[in-house]
């Protein structure tokens, strides 16, 4: 068995910046980076090659955040994702649509 | 689910600050969920830049501090899957609000993509399951804005998505 211990995120998105076409003195002529998306706001975070310091995982929902999210996390908050807040709001949808269709009885 | 792109030709961005009310052509469009239940999920942006000179543009994906209000024009919105059908309510996309423009959340940034409009190339995919979502039909979960900050670049390009 493989145990990834690296503490990178897996799995990961694409960003391309192609200025290669650019007739231009442009620094950086093809930018390649992966990315990931922060679960608890969805920003997309695209990970700096150069960078150091760990990335933050959060623990509740088992996935790496973005260091905005990561700073709230730490100091206290607790894990809340997107997808979370979306599915709070499609059930409360869900049941105020419920007990509009109720019939009160005399 | 209905997998779609929204596409735009030939827009000349303005340079519109956060929570400024956009006005039409400003921006390469706006993709406004179609219901107060409706998710849309966002798994690929592709700005191809089409000036003829140098001009280095800041385009930012991000949320709406303003929902726009009323039809949604000049911008294509179409099925992906030619055999597919379209959900009963479907998402509203382009640069043109009928109604009122929206504006950009200074705090709900999801991406920026700079990149010089002088032929480069701006793409992003996402991970399957990392999408970028919208939901609902008020800010700023109900609508995502493709615009500038910064730079005044003219580009075509889309937004693959899909309404859940």
């Amino acid at each position: 068995m493989l145990i990834i211990t690296d503490g990178l995120p897996r799995g990961l998105g694409y960003l391309s910046i192609d200025n290669r076409n650019v007739e231009a003195p442009v620094k950086n002529r093809l930018f390649e980076a992966d990315t990931y998306t922060c679960t608890h706001c969805e920003v997309v975070v695209i990970m700096n090659p150069e960078r150091k310091r760990p990335r933050y995982k959060c623990r509740g929902c088992n996935h790496h955040i973005c260091d905005n999210c990561a700073a709230i996390r730490e100091a206290g908050t607790p894990c809340k994702t997107y997808r979370q807040v979306i599915t709070e709001a499609l059930e409360a949808a869900e049941r105020q649509a419920d007990s509009g269709k109720s019939i009160i009885l005399p | 689910m209905a997998r779609y792109s929204a596409s735009w030709s030939s827009i000349t961005a303005a340079a519109v600050a956060d929570t400024t009310t956009f006005t039409a052509g400003q921006a390469p469009g706006f993709l406004r969920s179609g219901a107060a239940t409706q998710q849309l999920k966002v798994n690929e942006v592709y700005i191809g830049g089409e000036d003829a000179a140098s001009n280095p543009t800041s385009f930012i994906l991000g949320r709406s501090s303003t929902i726009s209000v009323g039809a949604l024009s000049v911008g294509q919105n179409n099925l992906l899957d030619f055999t597919g059908t379209a959900p009963g309510t479907t998402a509203s996309f382009g640069s043109t609000a009928a109604t009122t423009f929206p504006q950009r959340s200074s705090t709900g940034y999801l991406l920026d993509l700079s990149v010089n409009t002088y032929g480069g190339i701006a793409r992003w995919q996402a991970r399957y399951g990392e999408e970028i979502t919208a939901y609902g039909n008020t800010a700023p979960g109900g609508e995502l804005v493709l615009s500038s900050k910064t730079g005044t670049g003219k580009s075509s390009g889309h937004i693959l998505y899909e309404v859940v």
